[in-house]
């Protein structure tokens, strides 16, 4: 059967609607069927971690994140792959795909883990571990604090605890983030 | 000797020995690490002399797999579905070994606590298996075999992210720690949902008997490591075996309870599931999985007379469809497999009346 969109494609989806008494079905390709906004619920069933990507795509392109969202129209100077297609399967073609979507990946890796730092094991080879900048900076304002607190300049280490409670916050947050995906 | 599928399939394997901690309700303990050749797509985008590369280049280093323990490369074109079904029973690969995709392929020590599955959603899966509560131990032995790989391959690592793979989830240590537990109180005083929902909250989740996407059969949970990147391999399986230590301190306490307040019940149905699989004539294979369950909560409560545990782990993995059809040498329907089931258990377990043919 041919889609009665396009014409040209075998159909493989099928829609049956129902208005009041009148049932009529639709029989369309893949291609014109999600142009046309029918969608296999089974699908995201298949593909749990596809349908959270692509929701929070959703939320990137849409809500405060926008600026931070520049892959939508990548493809990985690698393997090609677009990251719709990415955004789609859920699963990335190669190693260099990491690179090509990077600000996405970061996110993406945030929400999944609560964490974008590698803390096991290296290979042999590989570049040693970078320093984690916001352990560095913690360590930096908790020792002001003691010494603050120590010196018994309690205005200056109010201010260094809330700094410090501040500090921790983004992470904790996004924990919770992941948790209600889950 | 060289690992035979054919022998496999009526042999045990050292993680159903029921060795090692907490076996009366830890069957067994896995970790598989996740790693893929740098510069090759992964094989969802591979094309196939890509992906022979790979199954090629693993091949080339089954002398450095076997350093541990001897073993076999085998090689999914070679296999009939019955023998890849075998591998998938026997925990040794996932099921989608199942996939049509000539280039996956396999290294099975002949030990069977290391494996290595190519080809599969990434390049390389190390997994290392072993009996009762033992995570410490199949992380070191992981740990040995991506050593020893490492100083021959190189893996796709990035400086922060850590180790890359296919699908995100998997990224940084690329491990995924897994116990199978039998939680059989749990599930009978229906406090299951409530502990398995708490896990998720600290990072674990329960899957089914053979991993993401598969039911729970006979009580048995696959609980492992949701997240993979920001911890250390040892803080990823030191929390697994703690969470387990706890959840088989509750099953334990809810075990008590059960005798306390409904013993009569627990003793009416460990040995109604025992008289079932020690004389029936067919089985099949959730009900098999039921009883089992059942025979092993009351051996273990003493209210059956002693079974050896490791009988108990064998008939699991024995009694599943392909073994009983490579053992039974041809393809069997699935009546003909639920009556050769029944065979089994009777002549593992049965008693003058349960052992005959008739």
């Amino acid at each position: 059967m041919q889609c009665q969109e396009c014409g040209s494609e075998s159909a493989t989806v099928h829609v049956k609607r129902r208005e009041g008494d009148e049932e009529s079905s639709l029989h369309l390709c893949r291609a014109c069927a999600q142009k046309l906004g029918w969608h296999d619920p089974l699908e995201d069933a298949k593909f749990p971690l596809a349908h959270f990507i692509s929701s929070m795509m959703q939320d990137m392109t849409s809500g405060s994140l926008r600026e931070s969202s520049p892959d939508s129209g990548v493809r990985c100077a690698e393997c090609g792959l677009s990251f719709q297609d990415f955004s789609r399967t859920g699963r990335l073609g190669c190693g260099r795909c990491y690179e090509s979507f990077r600000t996405s990946m970061e996110e993406l890796l945030r929400r999944i883990h609560g964490n974008i730092r590698h803390r096991g094991r290296r290979p042999e080879s590989a570049p040693k571990a970078r320093p984690a900048p916001e352990s560095a900076t913690l360590r930096q304002l908790k020792a002001d604090l003691d010494r603050a607190v120590a010196g018994e300049d309690f205005e200056r280490a109010a201010r260094l605890r809330d700094q410090i409670r501040e500090f921790k916050k983004p992470r904790r947050e996004s924990t919770r983030r992941r948790e209600a995906a889950s | 000797m060289s690992l035979n599928l054919k022998s496999l399939a009526v042999s045990s394997a050292p993680w159903l020995s029921a060795q090692g901690d907490l076996a009366d309700h830890v069957i067994s303990s896995r970790v598989r690490l996740a790693r893929n050749l740098a510069r090759i797509p992964y094989p969802s985008v591979a094309n196939s002399t890509q992906l022979g590369e790979v199954a090629d280049t693993v091949a080339a280093c089954t002398e450095l797999l076997e350093t541990t323990s001897p073993g076999r490369y085998l090689r999914a074109r070679e296999l009939d579905t019955t023998d890849r079904q075998l591998l998938v029973e026997r925990h040794l690969t996932s099921p989608d070994f199942m996939r049509e995709n000539t280039d996956l392929a396999v290294f099975v020590s002949e030990d069977e606590q290391v494996s290595v599955t190519v080809n599969e959603e990434d390049h390389l899966r190390i997994q290392t298996l072993g009996s009762g509560l033992s995570l410490a131990r199949a992380w070191a032995s992981a740990s040995e075999v991506d050593a020893g790989l490492d100083a021959r391959l190189t893996f796709d690592f990035d400086r922060d992210f850590g180790y890359l793979t296919a699908c995100p989830t998997n990224v940084g240590t690329g491990l995924r720690a897994s116990v199978l537990v039998h939680l059989p109180a749990l599930v009978l005083t229906r406090e299951i949902e409530s502990y398995l929902g708490r896990l998720g909250k600290l990072g674990f989740v329960a899957r089914g008997f053979y991993g993401e996407g598969t039911d729970v059969q006979g009580n048995l949970f696959q609980i492992s490591n949701q997240t993979t990147l920001g911890q250390t391999e040892e803080e990823i399986t030191s929390g697994l075996e703690s969470i387990t230590r706890q959840l088989v301190d509750q099953e334990r306490d809810a075990e008590k309870t059960l005798l306390r307040d409904a013993r009569t019940e627990l003793e009416d149905r460990v040995w109604r599931a025992w008289a079932v699989i020690t004389h029936a004539r067919m089985l099949n294979s959730s009900e098999m999985m039921n009883l089992l369950s059942a025979v092993r909560l009351g051996a273990g409560l003493g209210v059956l007379p002693e079974v050896p545990r490791s009988t108990l782990n064998e008939l699991l993995i024995l009694t599943q469809p392909a073994h009983l059809q490579k053992a039974g040498g041809g393809t069997l329907s699935a009546e003909e497999r639920d009556v050769r089931r029944a065979q089994v258990f009777r002549e593992r377990l049965g008693g003058p009346h349960g052992a005959g043919t008739k």
